[in-house]
């Protein structure tokens, strides 16, 4: 893929690469990598390969080959050769084809994962005939959290406010963090804490009352108290929100957040397979 | 104290040996790195070591479908924290780094505490650190502590920090290892940042240009 012009934050993503957070080496990886996944699910790739995460305005990209490409994520109206193409389908495109994004409809980033067709030249664009719908993760339910270490660090209103009230999200926004927009929640007097690890999901509460949800590009360690923790499988859902759209939590437990990732990791594995699948059958279709 | 195990939200288990920092406490915390680093759980993905604890991140896949999820690793834990661990733990090595104590905030900083700017270079050059863990940024190494003399608050909004330069916050300091905003006071500024680990040892050694 040529670089034709450059988005607002256009990088290659994959999922997050562990094992070095001991030097301060944070794992990264996409902000979604529910939408990363099945993305590459599509063209059949590994799972966790890199692909393009862009946020709007996307960059604008020529192929230089024949290739198979999948958009997931975000609806910024993706086209191909300024043709609207869907989402969450695979499309063959023909070498010098231009990828571009028109206008953000919903969501915060866009997936494009693409393999090269080495055996086969594509002569104009080509839908394939079969989608993914992730219409059961992205819904507009409250982020399931966990309680945090120092939950109890706010009032008894706070936490019931924090239960109930919608948040708006800055848009300060970034890879590393969500900043959330409220009333400042009342804090109780406590010692300051020492430092130590957090992870992608945690909610910190800031000194001034105000909080934040650190994301795929969170440090390694924090010193603010950690109010909760959003599970992991509904960070990708909070991933693909932004400002002007409102956000309410809802606790639950480890037990349900553990089962709730197995569900998600069992049907991403059925997604690869079900697509392996038919991409092997179209291409014995196609010779 | 007996360390407490706490979950991190769905796929991470803190272990706290302590709840203030002390050499002892943080000569624990690098043991028991080193016994989960050479006999890692099942489902490990990171070791992270702070102050007063080590966190240890899992594979919530492995972990939730073989091993009952976070309680059954937390029981894990336990049965290896009540082990003998007798391997050996690798000695911290000692880095000496000149040091050109020009920093921006060196004037504010002796004013604060009540010294001479010369007072402040002979107290943070005359101790010798331990770096306790790296964090903040990629090889941002936390070092401490620092004489309770020169003890200074962090800044109240962060400021452009350059790569090299050594900050004071409360009783650590640190080597900032790439420019970044910052709320730590710059005293002095060094262009040899080594790779740190957590347990290394760490003398200032004055340099003037």
């Amino acid at each position: 893929m040529k670089l034709i012009k450059k988005g607002l934050l256009d990088t290659w993503q994959g999922l997050p690469s562990f094992g070095l957070q001991h030097e301060g080496i944070p794992p990264g990886g996409a902000m979604d990598t529910f939408s990363l996944q099945i993305a590459n699910a599509l063209v059949g790739n590994d799972l966790y390969d890199k692909v393009l995460e862009m946020h709007f305005p996307a960059g604008v990209y020529q192929f230089e080959t024949s290739t198979l490409l999948a958009i997931c994520g975000a609806d910024f109206r993706a086209c191909v050769d300024n043709v609207e193409v869907p989402l969450n389908q695979p499309i063959k495109v023909p070498p010098g084809a231009i990828f571009s994004c028109k206008k953000p409809v919903s969501g915060q980033r866009v997936y494009v994962a693409t393999r090269t067709l080495h055996d086969e030249q594509v002569s104009r664009v080509k839908i394939l005939p079969w989608s993914m719908n992730p219409e059961n993760v992205f819904t507009d339910e409250p982020i399931r959290i966990l309680c945090g270490r120092e939950w109890d660090q706010i009032k008894a209103c706070s936490q019931q406010c924090f239960l109930s009230r919608p948040f708006g999200i800055s848009p300060t926004s970034n890879r590393m963090g969500y900043q959330l927009i409220q009333e400042p929640l009342k804090i109780l007097p406590s010692q300051n804490l020492i430092s130590s690890a957090v992870t992608a999901g945690t909610i910190q509460l800031l000194p001034s009352g105000q909080i934040v949800v650190l994301m795929a590009g969170h440090q390694t360690t924090g010193g603010y108290p950690r109010l909760a923790h959003v599970i992991s499988a509904d960070l990708p859902r909070l991933a693909q929100k932004g400002p002007g759209d409102s956000l309410r939590f809802t606790l639950t437990d480890s037990m349900t957040a553990e089962y709730e990732w197995i569900l998600v990791q069992n049907y991403l594995q059925q997604v690869r397979n079900v697509c392996t699948l038919k991409l092997s059958q179209h291409r014995f279709d196609h010779h | 104290m007996n360390p407490q195990i706490y979950e991190l939200g769905d796929s991470a288990l803190t272990i706290e040996f302590g709840n203030e920092i002390s050499a002892d406490t943080h000569q624990e915390v690098m043991r028991r790195f080193y016994q989960f680093q050479s006999f890692p759980l099942p489902g490990t993905l990171d070791l992270i070591p702070a102050y007063t604890s080590l966190t240890i991140v899992f594979d919530l896949r492995v972990v939730a479908s073989r091993f009952e999820g976070l309680a059954g690793m937390k029981t894990l834990i336990e049965q290896k924290l009540a082990e003998a661990f007798t391997a050996v733990i690798p000695e911290g090595r000692l880095h000496e780094i000149p040091c050109v104590y020009e920093g921006p905030d060196l004037a504010s900083v002796a004013s604060a505490c009540g010294l001479s700017e010369a007072e402040i270079i002979r107290i943070h050059s005359e101790k010798e650190y331990t770096v306790y863990f790296l964090g903040f940024l990629p090889g941002f190494a936390y070092m401490g502590t620092t004489d309770e003399r020169i003890t200074v608050s962090r800044k109240l909004t962060p400021a452009p920090i350059q790569k090299g330069d050594i900050g004071l916050a409360g009783n650590q300091t640190g080597i900032y290892p790439s420019a970044s905003p910052g709320g730590w006071q710059i005293i002095g500024r060094t262009t040899d940042i080594p790779h740190f680990r957590a347990g290394d040892r760490v003398r200032f050694i004055p340099v003037t240009v």
